[in-house]
C-alpha cells in the first residue's frame, strides 16, 4: 500500500460536486473529472479497525476514499446516526464517525433531520419527525450532543416525506430555521426534498426556500425523484435514480439567488449511470450558478478577484 | 419526550407490518390514507434490507432465484431486525438462518456458501493489517514462549465446510468461464479468506494448518495451537504453516502475556 502524505487543506469550494459511489471509484481515480468536490456516505467507510492491529489501515472502500481525498475535497454525509430517535445516541456509531473524521479531515460533515431507530431496532431509513415543540427541543439537544462529541459544527439536511403527522404544529421551514438557530448547526438544503414535500403535502416550495435564513445554508443537494401513482393519487418518492427535473433546477436557481455561491451536490444512489452523466449534471449546476452570480471557476467572487488585482 | 417516543414506537410497529388502525389515525390522510402512507415506509424499509442482503449474498440469490430469495429475506428481516445504523452490519446471522429455513433442506450447502459470502463481505470492510514482524517475534525470550499468542489479521476469516463451497462460489461469479458443473461429492474445504490489497484471496489450508489457525482464532497460546495441528496431523511442519500464514497475511501479530 502506497503511503499518502498529510491530507491537502480542505475547504469545500462553492462549486458543484457529486456523490462518491463505489461503482465509480476506479473511473474517478483514472479520469479525474472536472468537479469541485465529492461527498461520501460516512457509514460506507466505517471499517477502520480502531481496535485492530493497525491503526493506520482501513477497509477497501476507505483506502479508495483516502486516494480520492488527495484529488478532491471531501464532505462526509451520514445516513445512520438516527439523530431524531428517542433512544440514547449510539455512542459506537458516534465514535466510528469521529474516527473517520479524524482520518479524512472532511470539509463538511452532515446528518439528517430524521430518525431511524427505536428500542435498539434500526430501520436504516430516513423517517420523518413530527414538527412539534417537543420534537424541536429533542433535536436541539441531540445536535448539541453530536457537535460536542465531534468538536465541530454539523449540517442538518431536510428530508423527503410521504406523510404528515396530525400533531405537527410548526411548518417544516420554520422547524429547520429554529433548529439551526437554536442548535448552532448549519443547513444542508436539499432542493429536491423541498420540491417533493411541497408536491406531496401541498405547500409552496418557493416560500420554504425564501424562509430559510441566508447565512445558515452551507450546502445544497440536488437529485432526481420518482412520481408514483397509488390509489389514484400521485406521490413523489425520493429515489435518487433519475436526472434532476426541470422544476427542481428552477428552484435551484431561486436558491442560488438567495443563498449565493454555496457548494451544491448531485446525489444518485440507485440505477447508477456512468460517471459522465453525474459530471454533466454537476456542470449544469455550475452553469446555473455562474449565470446567476458573478463567480469565477475558483469560486471567488469576481469582484473580489478584481480587488485583489488592484491591491 | 413521551409523546415523541410513543409516536416513534407506533411508527415502528407499522413499519414491521403490524396493522395499527389507531396509529394510522395519527397521520394526515390528504388524498391518501394514513395507513397507505405508512405502507410506503414499510415497503421502502423492506426493500432496503432485501437489497442490502442481496448485495452481500449474491451467490445465494443466484442459487435460489430472485423470488425465493425475496421470500427468505422478508422472513429474516422480521426475525432478525437490524441493530446498527450501518447497513453493512446487516446479515450476520443469515447463514445460520438458512440452516433452519423450511424448504431449503434439499440444498444443505447453502449455509456454508452464505458463510463464505459473509466472510468475503467482512474482509472487504476490514483493514488489512500489517505483515507480522518476524524478527520481533524471534526476539521473544525462550522463558516467555509458553505465553506467546499469535493473532489473526483483522481481515482474515476461517471457514470449514463439508461441501466444495469455494467451487460453488467461483462458478457463480459473473465473469466465470469454464466447467459449471460442481460435484457435491468432491469433498469439503478448509479456507482462510483474506484481504490482499484490492482483492479478496482464498487460501486452501491443510488439515493441520486449519487446526492451528483455528486454535489461534480461539485465543489459544502458540504452543497449544501447535499441539492442535500435530494432533490432527503428526507429520505436519508447524514452522512452515506459520511461515505461510505470515506470508499470506493470515496471521498479523502476536502478544506475550496479553501485550501486543
Amino acid at each position: 500500500m502506497a503511503l499518502l502524505g498529510k491530507n491537502p487543506e480542505m475547504t469545500i469550494p462553492p462549486r458543484a460536486g457529486i456523490g462518491l459511489r463505489a461503482e465509480h471509484f476506479d473511473d474517478i481515480l483514472e479520469h479525474r473529472p472536472d468537479i469541485g468536490w465529492v461527498e461520501a456516505h460516512s457509514e460506507n467507510y466505517f471499517g477502520l479497525g480502531a481496535t485492530s492491529l493497525n491503526n493506520n489501515g482501513g477497509s477497501k472502500p476507505f483506502e479508495y476514499l483516502e486516494r480520492v481525498r488527495h484529488l478532491y475535497p471531501v464532505s462526509l454525509h451520514g445516513v445512520g446516526l438516527s439523530v431524531g430517535s428517542t433512544d440514547p445516541l449510539n455512542q459506537q456509531h458516534l465514535k466510528n464517525l469521529k474516527h473517520l473524521i479524524d482520518r479524512i479531515e472532511p470539509g463538511l460533515v452532515s446528518e439528517h433531520l430524521s430518525w431511524g431507530s427505536v428500542n435498539d431496532r434500526y430501520f436504516n431509513d430516513l423517517l420523518p419527525m413530527p414538527y412539534t415543540e417537543e420534537s424541536l427541543d429533542h433535536m436541539v439537544q441531540r445536535i448539541n450532543e453530536v457537535q460536542e462529541f465531534l468538536g465541530r459544527q454539523i449540517l442538518i439536511e431536510n428530508v423527503s416525506s410521504y406523510l404528515e403527522y396530525k400533531v405537527s404544529t410548526i411548518p417544516e421551514w420554520e422547524f429547520v430555521t429554529e433548529l439551526s438557530q437554536r442548535a448552532g448547526c448549519a443547513v444542508l438544503l436539499d432542493v429536491n426534498n423541498v420540491y417533493v414535500n411541497a408536491m406531496n403535502h401541498g405547500f409552496n416550495a418557493e416560500r420554504f426556500i425564501e424562509s430559510i435564513p441566508v447565512e445558515s445554508v452551507k450546502e445544497i443537494h440536488l437529485a432526481g425523484h420518482t412520481v408514483k401513482e397509488i390509489d389514484g393519487g400521485v406521490i413523489r418518492l425520493d429515489t435518487h435514480d433519475h436526472l434532476v427535473c426541470d422544476e427542481v433546477w428552477e428552484l435551484y436557481r431561486l436558491a442560488v439567488n438567495r443563498f449565493g455561491a454555496v457548494p451544491a451536490m448531485i446525489e444518485w444512489d440507485k440505477d447508477l449511470p456512468k460517471l459522465d452523466v453525474l459530471v454533466a449534471e454537476a456542470n449544469r449546476a455550475d452553469a446555473i450558478r455562474e449565470s446567476q452570480l458573478p463567480v469565477s471557476r475558483t469560486g471567488k467572487l469576481t469582484s473580489e478577484v478584481g480587488r485583489e488585482r488592484i491591491a | 419526550m413521551n409523546a415523541l417516543r410513543e409516536l416513534q414506537q407506533g411508527f415502528a410497529r407499522s413499519v414491521n407490518g403490524d396493522t395499527d388502525e389507531v396509529y394510522a389515525q395519527t397521520v394526515c390522510d390528504a388524498g391518501l390514507s394514513g395507513a397507505r402512507r405508512l405502507g410506503i415506509y414499510q415497503h421502502g424499509v423492506a426493500i432496503g434490507f432485501r437489497d442490502a442482503l442481496g448485495g452481500v449474498f449474491e451467490v445465494i440469490k443466484k442459487l435460489v432465484g430472485d423470488d425465493y430469495f425475496a421470500h427468505v429475506a422478508e422472513s429474516y428481516i422480521q426475525t432478525h431486525p437490524s441493530t446498527s445504523g450501518n447497513v453493512h452490519d446487516f446479515g450476520e446471522n443469515f447463514p445460520e438462518y438458512l440452516e433452519t429455513f423450511q424448504g431449503l433442506e434439499t440444498l444443505p450447502y447453502l449455509p456454508d456458501v452464505a458463510r463464505l459470502e459473509w466472510a468475503y463481505h467482512s474482509a472487504f470492510h476490514s483493514p488489512m493489517g500489517e505483515m507480522l514482524n518476524i524478527s520481533k517475534l524471534a526476539q521473544v525470550p525462550e522463558s516467555q514462549q509458553n505465553q506467546l499468542t499469535l493473532l489473526l489479521s483483522p481481515a482474515c476469516y476461517l471457514l470449514r465446510s463439508n461441501f466444495p463451497v469455494l467451487r460453488i462460489w467461483q462458478v457463480n461469479q459473473d465473469d466465470y468461464e469454464g466447467d459449471e458443473l460442481v460435484d457435491l461429492e468432491e469433498g469439503g474445504v478448509e479456507l482462510a479468506i483474506v484481504r490482499e490489497g484490492k482483492q479478496i484471496a482464498f487460501h486452501s489450508l491443510s488439515p493441520g494448518a486449519f487446526a492451528m489457525l483455528e486454535a489461534i482464532s480461539f485465543g489459544e497460546t502458540f504452543n497449544v495451537s501447535c499441539e492442535a495441528a500435530l494432533n490432527i496431523d503428526p507429520d505436519c511442519d508447524v514452522g512452515e504453516i506459520l511461515q505461510d500464514a505470515v506470508m499470506n497475511r493470515i496471521v498479523g501479530g502476536f502478544s506475550v502475556k496479553g501485550k501486543a
